[in-house]
């Protein structure tokens, strides 16, 4: 393999492992490791004592909330169950908000996801962070519960910047809204 | 040492170095004198390609969404049969746009949405009309109330109907309605509106339908003003919540095959002004079934000939459904039979038959190559389209 080779081969898994919006990530994971069960987690873990949040170069993150575990830089983070995007954690914002500078949609696609810690389902609102260009870092894809876009309010294919004053998509995050009916 | 002569051998071989770079001789290699070999002509400056008017069947074109920019989308013009050149060219295609190629007249479309200050400011909706030869913008379409449907992408966002006589954009606010644009005059007609269905799927002689969030479908003919002339309601004839179809069906001969999460499909009869839905049938056996083999990608199907194509993964799970699938299953739809299963080297995420005798189809694989197979099954070649290109959805020249 000459140089070229490896360097487009680096770059190829290199967007294998970090990129796409709206829904490459899971299968490619799939493809590269066989972790056809466990929807993202793209590299085998370093040996390393350091927590690893899969995307390298980006440092992890605790949200600091009692009974919310879990590093939210990571794409395995229980609130991102049916995320499609850059997550905020990684873009100057937070799983509940956006980066300095952009703007959240007010509208955006529902998800229902189990805290690992109490075992409760929580109702989780992916709202977009919008107004600058894609973040480009810690590009994450699940679709649990995830429908066509016929089914909108469950759907993560649609581009939700489409309710902020720029649609240009910047990152996305995880608000829980409530604990799901059946669990409350 | 003589230090002055130390220093003049050092510059020649710096010398020696730099002609070398300009391809001049220096003495160190044999080389042709340069009065035995003719020189290179002069060239012209300014020269720019340009395509033939009728693109060959083994051209496609391949939708870059462009995910770490999505401001600025392409779509790329390859060809599956070449083995030097594949890439012949590309065009715009900005922030969540959709494509389509006419048939009808010598034009490329896009519907495309910009900003006056790029990420931020006024925005425009509007479809740019492309010269299919040349790639020059020949005109463009305001779309009126900026309210383009942005979704990732699908074909199924704007479609031209009726023998190309009219271009359909589909608007998501998130209310739900259509633009009807003819294509000659490129005049703005009308829009109608579908609450709750969303997408354009073509039916009958001059109409689309959509599907709807408790599974039935809308299905609507407008007459040569695009005035809405009929409406009916399929109710609904799949479970949204327990087995949905992919939203990106494939037509084959007027009927479009929709299929399930769970590795059904669902025919529908597009052929009339009034959609009516042909008994389903399964892809799997009950051993399939029971190592949860799935449809899973994103362009998930495609059809031809008399066959439908789709994506497979073994051991399916909720969410895995955009996943990619290490098969292709490929299905006679008159026997149901499978004729053939591909076993795949790298996962498959999107594919699209081509309009090539034989056929040829073409595969945008889990690490976003492209790879071309004959009509066995057998891969030909692969291409890659860019570093960071995501090629999701392919469309084959219309022929």
């Amino acid at each position: 393999m000459n140089k070229l080779d490896k360097i487009f081969e680096r770059s190829t898994r290199k967007l294998a492992q970090n990129t796409s919006r709206r829904s490459v990530l899971a299968g490619i994971s799939t493809a590269l490791f066989g972790a056809a069960s466990i929807p993202l987690l793209p590299i085998a873990k370093a040996a390393s004592n350091k927590p690893d949040n899969g995307y390298p170069g980006v440092g992890s993150q605790t949200s600091g909330i009692d009974g919310d575990p879990g590093d939210p830089s990571s794409c395995d983070y229980w609130r991102y169950c049916a995320i499609d995007g850059f997550l905020c954690s990684c873009c100057g914002g937070s799983a509940n908000s956006c980066p300095p500078g952009t703007e959240m949609s007010p509208i955006t696609w529902i998800g229902t996801c189990k805290n690992p810690a109490d075992g409760r389902n929580y109702i989780i609102s992916y709202n977009d962070c919008c107004g600058i260009t894609s973040c480009g870092r810690c590009l994450c894809n699940r679709n649990e519960g995830d429908k066509p876009t016929y089914r909108p309010q469950a759907n993560n294919d649609i581009n939700w910047c489409l309710g902020a004053k720029s649609s240009v998509y910047t990152c996305s995050t995880g608000i829980i809204l409530g604990v799901a009916l059946d669990d409350a | 040492m003589n230090m002055t002569y130390e220093i003049k051998r050092m510059a020649k071989a710096l010398i020696c170095i730099a002609l070398l770079s300009t391809q001049l001789s220096c003495g160190l290699v044999s080389a042709a004198e340069p009065e035995n070999t003719p020189a290179l002509s002069a060239e012209p400056i300014m020269k720019i390609e340009t395509l033939p008017e009728q693109y060959p069947a083994s051209w496609f074109f391949a939708h870059d969404a462009n995910f770490q920019s999505l401001i600025a989308g392409r779509v790329i013009i390859v060809d599956s049969a070449a083995d030097t050149k594949e890439y012949k060219a590309a065009i715009g295609a900005a922030q969540f746009a959709t494509f389509v190629e006419s048939k009808a007249l010598p034009e490329l479309y896009v519907a495309e949405t910009f900003y006056s200050r790029g990420t931020r400011g006024d925005r425009t909706d509007i479809v740019s009309v492309y010269d299919k030869s040349t790639l020059e913008k020949k005109t463009e379409i305001v779309l009126p109330g900026n309210k383009r449907s942005m979704v990732v992408t699908n074909k199924h966002n704007m479609r031209l109907l009726d023998n190309d006589t009219f271009l359909v954009v589909f608007n998501f606010t998130p209310a739900s309605s259509a633009t009807i644009i003819d294509a000659a005059s490129k005049k703005v007609l009308n829009e109608i509106e579908m609450p709750g269905c969303n997408m354009i799927y073509p039916n009958g002689p001059r109409g689309f339908s959509s599907l709807c969030g408790d599974g039935s479908m809308i299905s609507i003919q407008f007459d040569e003003q695009g005035k809405e002339v009929s409406r009916n309601l399929i109710p609904s004839f799949f479970n949204v919540d327990e087995d949905p179809v992919f939203d990106k069906p494939s037509y084959v001969d007027g009927i479009a095959y929709f299929v399930s999460y769970l590795g059904d499909v669902v025919p529908v009869d597009m052929s009339g002004a009034v959609p009516k839905v042909l008994p389903r049938w399964s892809l799997l056996t009950k051993n399939e079934v029971a190592k949860n083999w799935r449809p899973s990608g994103w362009q998930v199907s495609t059809g031809g000939n008399g066959k439908l194509y789709v994506i497979m993964s073994q051991g399916g799970f909720d969410g895995s459904h955009k996943s990619g699938g290490e098969r292709i299953f490929v299905h006679d739809i008159a026997s149901k039979k499978r004729v053939l299963d591909m076993k795949l080297t790298t996962p498959a995420f999107s594919l699209e038959l081509l309009n090539t005798t034989p056929e040829t189809l073409a595969v945008t694989n889990v690490l976003m190559g492209v790879d071309i197979f004959d009509a066995g099954g057998e891969l030909q070649r692969s291409f890659s389209l860019g570093d960071s290109a995501m090629p999701l959805v392919l469309h084959a020249v219309r022929n």
